[in-house]
């Protein structure tokens, strides 16, 4: 439960190591890492949010739930990116009444699926007395069962027994016990419980005064973080036996969490939000001219980059910044007749691919996942790739166009003597009015053009060479291969994948106070491990300010809103 | 507590047995329209009920080519860039001149001019939430005995193509492919209006009893949360009001409608082998066909009263095959031709979006409805997001309205109000649709204006 | 057996269309840059897009319209057998389906007047008499080297004296007559229709010191384990990766020249195992390669030869009254009209010519290949 509860006067900076020791209730012997942690101010951490599930998500849970073979379908409400990520946009949207009439007919689908002859004893765990009559124990026994995976706690005793008696009673109306519970399970499937992570928090023993997160919301959030799914039996159990309310038993799970193969899931799902990736569900280029590229390749795009990401952080535990100078990576078939380069494989198989050294290539910068998503259907845009730069990995916001723009200025692109879009785009280069944004994103793109719109690799645009040098916050390149290695080396790539990995944890942009500490103390320690991508999931998951909850300022006297049910 | 004590404690909202027989629905919003036995909707002698189209186009039109010459009666020919509507020259009004008022807020292409036509609020910055769209602030009232508020689609295919918008977080998305919204409106759980049996689906009937477990769950969610999540779980609980609403009205017979016809079955529009062919403007044409026809027949078949149509994104990125260039790039990089006085290619697209408005109008007009035709009981609001694309203008957005609404406006009428905010007509078309309000509208763009010249 | 092995080339600074490799299956994970010699021969690989019959559609060639279609040409078999019009009528009301098509199948007759299979005797009737191609536009190569009276000027070269009898045969029916680059139907649908599933096949062009101008470069023709895969408007992916059969028999090397970014052979034996559904076995004797490179760095080329006509007849008529009626080739008249103007390779006892002059064209899109010897290596 929520107090309503001040703060003391802010502290500045961090305390000493003997008061945090008292803070953190570290227990005697405890000797791994984690206690000699910088304590951190009890008032670094931030409100608890509600977040929509992604779609990526639901679908997940749904096959945890009950089987990899269950086709969810959709439509899906589209998700909404805010400060960079799905994962923190989930905290501002709701659930329209399309949205909900399309969850409620997938949850009709996905029922079926369940309670289909084969699958049904499995799944339910008992048989009913008889078919076409209640049998509340049995329904129970299922319904308490799969009600704590999806509602990621213990249903209480009442939502057990609405969601018996619902079952009870379809069960009644449509003669069937199995079509009784499906439309049992169908509100469940539906219910804000399910459809929303909550979090919840409560007072904290450890630093009267403050608040944290209750025992089930530390495990969802730590589930979703590391693992982009809900809670397993194992870490349910973490919350109910009060482990997680110990650094040790905190410890202890996201080491098994961040050993389990799930961890690359859980990766994946992070960069997927990051590098915007749902974008290529509408992402169109132009058949005609551009024949390569289709809904395969355009998957493959993304599962090359993804796999490389995997790889590279995870089995081959490599410094983060260096995925933007890799030339390891894995390719299909049809991906390398995209790059034009030549790979032996058995149809769709992905092998392992090593770009020759001095090929003009810088990791994830040029897969065709980037440079495909950030162009126009029949064009390249230096621009576009440019801002994706700045925004998605450094994080640095580009201001919008103003909205007098005087395009007269903007040079004739038909006009031959414009060969390539570095000449077609010299008035942003040149023109007061432009320049000033263009010049952070424009030389960065067009350091890229060498790839078209479709991630293929040219040398000349209508005859003429392309010129790829320019320069990143005061570092000069001449080629693709020299923009990697400045994004690598740009502190801000480093600062921004911390700030990324932290917002995606905690649902919502971080506070003030969190954002100093992310910079004073995870962002440090991030450089001194060698950038290493697991580290910084453990640096954050086992952190005291993960599981902090401050209030947010101001809204706690705002009036509830009129929520009665309008007269019908 | 024991299964048995719930069961009596809660409110039971069904009675009766499932197979067939009489279902007594004992929901008090329903009431007046079931007649004692409870078999059949009452009074069927009322006027058909106006409906209300909101139809969007980005990158709007050029200045000079779609305004009549004339104030008043449109006569003569219409101008080039609206020709396409000349069927229509009846039934539609052109509204020119007015525009949208920043009060100093930053513009933002392609998004102040819609926010201001859909909600009468530009939003200041970050932070400022956009604001409930005319379309829903309309279906608000009259949506409320459909079994859609409202029906939302996109040419694109990009359920993100929507300016239909309950709040600041809510945006209601649009349906993307033609095949899905056949079975959403006229797939199995559709209750025809003129077949002769009518047999509730036990399904629905149970559902509809059930889902009130979820309503419980309400106060143990509200309890922990701050305002604003508050305001989201509300606007979902809003959502699953209109849920049970929707089976309400799936288990009650409706009233025979004569222009009630179900449309062919259409295939589905995108294919696993056909790679999004999104705004490619034979797509986007071709989907909108489908729409508009489908659009028409759920009207008829009164599954809703209010619809949306995005025909393409307020960018425009609209592009024929095989081109290398966008309409919105277009209407920016191309000059303006001296001889003819507007940028040929960039307005190109002009005709097929224009077009695919009159596609729309021919839809409702196919539909006879006793001496008239569906078109006579609509009202379509068209609108854009900017004056002249080129320069993100915002003065003069193309503002149109198409349909008799019922008799309730005059139309063949060109408006001028040359200088006035765009809010007057949102503000007329709510005043026509039966909202109560008599001003519309934020900041210098509030206005008690109505557009009385068109008002019968 | 030959291989296309050796140096590779690098891809940063050329164009985009030097790109081909033979590579070691072992070491696809990196293709090492080996040491150059003093020579720079460098080599292309292609995969064949369209294969076809090099067509060619003008009024001159078919002064007196097109042979009839199949319709037509089995209402005048029944006639010829005696049916009257009304049994005709009959049998033919439900054209395509219908009572005629046993009649028609075994419309030959055999000395004692017995009905037999026409399409596996096509002599066992009297010859239809196709009319055949009378004007000069025929594409191809003189592979006699003489300019005679039967041959025909090739429309893109203007040469002379071209050799193309298998054209004269089948040049005025409604099938064939079309123009390059539209495709005639049969040939296309034969070739679409197999592509998907058959292994590719592929081009190497190799030796080449100077694209525009080199005295002596080596064109090989392989067959490759895997199909082509299509792009999104139904065509061959360019820059796809193929392995070299090495089991395959379809292996042809020529010597050749580029003149001004023309490729031409020398005559060679062009051997090709195809699919059945296109031509069993293609078996081009004196056979030569004339190919231009465009600037997307594709290859538009024809293949002429002399063909044993019989093969080129079984290939059609293998599928019997299916084919016939469907692509309006009246099959007797076919192999009547090929026997005619057969214009190589006498019988020693009949003097007969058994082959017949053609020419095929093709265009093949840039492709990577992997030797059979590393192939076979790995497997």
């Amino acid at each position: 439960m929520r107090n309503v509860f001040k703060f003391g006067a802010k502290q500045a900076g961090y305390i000493s190591v003997a008061a945090a020791l008292a803070l953190t209730g570290c227990a005697p012997g405890e000797t791994d890492m984690a206690s000699s942690l910088p304590a951190v101010s009890p008032d670094v951490g931030g409100p608890t949010v509600v977040r929509r599930l992604t779609r990526n998500q639901y679908e997940t849970i749904i096959h945890d739930l009950f089987g990899k073979s269950v086709v969810v379908g959709g439509p899906f409400e589209p998700d909404v990116r805010e400060n960079g990520l799905l994962a923190v946009g989930a905290s501002n949207v709701s659930i329209a009444s399309t949205g909900l009439e399309s969850y409620t007919n997938m949850a009709r689908n996905i029922v079926a699926q369940v309670f289909e002859s084969e699958r049904r004893e499995m799944l339910l765990g008992c048989t009913p007395a008889a078919v076409d009559q209640p049998d509340d124990a049995c329904a129970e026994q299922f319904l308490e069962r799969v009600g704590r995976y999806m509602y990621r706690r213990p249903l209480t005793e009442d939502e057990l027994q609405d969601r018996v008696a619902a079952a009870n009673e379809a069960t009644k109306i449509r003669g069937d016990f199995y079509l009784g519970l499906e439309t049992s399970l169908v509100t469940m499937l539906v219910s804000p419980n399910f459809l929303f992570i909550h979090e919840s928090s409560e007072p904290d023993p450890n630093n009267p005064g403050f608040e944290r997160l209750d025992a089930y919301s530390k495990a969802t959030r730590l589930s979703f973080f590391l693992w982009n799914n809900a809670p397993d039996e194992r870490l349910l159990d973490a919350a109910e036996s009060g482990a997680l309310h110990t650094r040790k038993g905190v410890i202890e799970q996201v080491d098994r969490m961040l050993d389990s193969p799930q961890v690359a899931e859980g990766v994946r799902g992070f960069f997927s939000d990051m590098l915007e990736f749902d974008h290529f569900d509408t992402l169109s280029k132009d058949q005609v001219l551009y024949p390569k590229f289709n809904f395969t390749v355009a998957e493959a795009a993304q599962e090359q980059t993804l796999r490389t990401i995997v790889d590279h952080l995870l089995v081959k535990e490599g410094d983060y910044r260096d995925l933007y100078t890799t030339g390891n990576t894995f390719l299909t078939r049809p991906l390398a007749a995209l790059y034009q380069v030549p790979l032996s494989s058995l149809s769709n198989e992905w092998v392992p691919y090593e770009f020759p050294q001095d090929a003009q290539q810088a990791g994830i910068l040029t897969h065709a996942s980037f440079v495909s998503l950030h162009s126009h259907p029949a064009r390249t845009s230096p621009t576009l790739r440019g801002m994706a730069l700045r925004e998605v990995l450094l994080c640095q916001k580009v201001p919008d166009p103003p909205g007098d723009v005087d395009f007269k200025i903007v040079q004739d692109t038909e006009n031959p003597n414009f060969k390539t879009v570095r000449q077609r785009l010299d008035a942003h280069a040149s023109e007061p009015m432009c320049v000033g944004c263009h010049k952070i994103t424009d030389p960065m793109g067009l350091a890229l053009e060498n790839y078209d719109t479709i991630g293929g690799f040219r040398t000349s645009e209508n005859g003429e060479p392309i010129d790829t040098s320019g320069s990143l916050d005061g570092a000069a390149f001449t080629d693709a291969k020299g923009l990697g290695l400045a994004v690598r080396n740009n502190p801000s790539t480093s600062s921004c994948i911390v700030d990324r990995v932290y917002s995606y944890g905690v649902g919502r942009k971080p506070t003030k106070m969190e954002s100093d500490w992310l910079k004073e103390i995870v962002l440090k320690d991030f450089e001194a491990n060698g950038y290493q991508f697991r580290n910084l999931l453990r640096r954050v998951a086992i952190s005291d300010p993960f599981f902090r909850v401050t209030s947010p300022e101001a809204d706690e006297s705002a009036p509830a809103l009129a929520s009665a049910e309008p007269n019908n | 507590m024991s299964v048995v004590n719930r069961l009596a404690s809660r409110r039971r909202v069904l009675r009766g047995v499932m197979n067939g027989g009489a279902v007594t629905v004992a929901l008090p919003f329903l009431d007046c329209f079931l007649n004692s036995n409870g078999t059949a909707l009452a009074a069927t002698g009322k006027d058909l009920p106006v409906v209300f189209g909101n139809w969007y186009w980005g990158c709007g039109l050029t200045p000079g080519r779609w305004e009549p010459a004339m104030v008043g009666k449109i006569e003569g020919d219409l101008p080039p860039e609206i020709a396409t509507l000349e069927p229509f020259r009846d039934k539609l009004n052109v509204y020119s001149g007015m525009k949208v008022y920043l009060d100093g807020k930053p513009p933002r292409p392609h998004t102040s001019g819609r926010q201001a036509c859909q909600s009468g609020h530009v939003i200041a910055g970050d932070g400022d939430g956009e604001m409930e769209s005319v379309d829903s602030i309309i279906s608000g009232v009259v949506g409320r005995r459909t079994r859609f508020r409202s029906l939302e689609v996109a040419g694109t295919g990009n359920p993100r193509d929507s300016v239909s918008r309950r709040s600041a977080t809510v945006l209601n998305p649009s349906e993307a492919d033609p095949a899905k919204l056949y079975s959403r409106v006229f797939g199995p759980e559709f209750v025809d209006p003129n077949a002769a049996n009518f047999k509730p689906d036990p399904r629905t009937m149970a559902e509809r009893s059930a889902l009130t477990a979820v309503k419980e769950e309400r106060d143990a969610l509200m309890k922990d949360l701050g305002a604003s999540d508050r305001q989201r779980l509300d606007e979902y609980f809003t959502s699953l009001r209109e849920l049970e609403g929707r089976l309400d009205i799936e288990l009650s017979k409706p009233a025979p409608l004569e222009a009630c016809s179900v449309p062919e079955q259409v295939a589905s529009f995108e294919t696993s082998e056909k790679f999004y062919s999104g705004v490619e403007i034979d797509a986007v044409i071709e989907r909108n066909k489908l729409f508009s026809r489908l659009l028409a027949h759920a009207v008829a078949c009164d599954q809703t009263r209010v619809f949306n149509v995005s025909f393409n994104d307020s960018q425009s990125s609209l592009r024929k095959a095989g081109d290398t260039t966008t309409h919105h790039i277009l209407t920016h990089e191309e000059a303006i031709d001296e001889e003819v006085g507007y940028q040929p290619r960039a307005t190109w697209f002009f005709s097929p979006i224009i077009e695919g408005l009159a596609t729309m109008a021919q839809e409702l007009e196919n539909i006879r409805e006793g001496d008239g035709t569906l078109l006579d009981r609509t009202l379509m609001m068209a609108s854009s997001e900017t004056g002249f694309a080129k320069f993100h203008g915002t003065e003069n957005l193309p503002l149109l309205s198409l349909g008799r609404a019922g008799g309730r406006i005059k139309t063949g009428i060109h408006v001028q109000a040359k200088g006035d905010a765009v809010t007057r007509v949102g503000l007329t078309m709510q005043q026509v649709m039966g909202v109560s309000t008599s001003s519309w509208g934020t900041g210098s763009m509030q206005t008690s204006k109505t557009i009385s010249e068109i008002l019968a | 057996m030959f291989s296309v092995c050796g140096s590779q080339l690098e891809s940063n600074k050329s164009s985009r269309h030097w790109r081909s490799f033979a590579i070691s299956a072992a070491s696809v994970a990196s293709v090492a840059l080996m040491a150059q010699t003093a020579s720079a021969a460098e080599s292309k690989s292609f995969a064949v897009n369209m294969f076809t019959v090099a067509t060619i559609q003008t009024e001159e060639n078919c002064p007196h319209g097109l042979n009839p279609l199949s319709d037509v040409y089995y209402e005048r078999e029944l006639k010829r057998l005696g049916y009257e019009p009304d049994e005709i009528e009959d049998l033919m009301k439900d054209f395509p389906s219908g009572g005629y098509q046993p009649i028609v199948i075994n419309r030959g007759r055999d000395e004692d007047g017995n009905p037999v299979n026409i399409y596996a005797h096509p002599y066992a009737q009297p010859d239809p008499h196709l009319m055949l191609v009378e004007g000069k536009a025929g594409y191809g190569f003189n592979l006699d080297g003489k300019v005679s009276d039967d041959d025909f000027n090739d429309p893109v070269t203007g040469e002379k004296g071209i050799d193309n009898q298998l054209w004269r045969a089948i040049g005025c029916t409604h099938n064939y007559h079309i123009s390059l680059p539209e495709i005639a139907l049969y040939p296309y649908a034969q070739w679409d229709g197999t592509r998907d599933t058959s292994g590719a096949w592929l081009i190497t062009v190799s030796g080449v010191d100077d694209w525009n101008n080199d005295s002596e470069v080596t064109v090989t023709f392989d067959k490759a384990i895997e199909p082509i895969i299509r792009d999104a408007n139904g065509n061959t992916v360019a820059d796809m990766t193929f392995r070299v059969d090495p089991s395959s028999r379809s292996t042809s090397v020529a010597k050749g020249a580029i003149k001004n970014g023309e490729l031409t052979t020398e005559p060679f034996h062009f051997f090709f195992v195809s699919d059945p559904g296109v031509m069993p076995e293609f078996d081009l004797k004196d056979a030569r390669v004339r190919a231009t490179f465009t600037e997307d760095g594709e290859m538009d080329a024809y293949l002429g030869g002399f063909h044993d006509y019989m093969k080129f007849y079984w290939a059609m008529a293998q599928g019997g009254w299916t084919f016939e009626h469907s692509t309006g080739l009246d099959l007797p008249g076919i192999y009547n009209a090929l026997k005619k103007v057969a214009d190589f390779d006498p019988d020693p006892k009949t003097g007969q010519n058994r082959a017949v002059s053609g020419t095929w064209w093709f265009d093949a899109v840039p492709a990577y290949i992997i030797s059979p010897e590393n192939v076979a290596q790995n497997q």
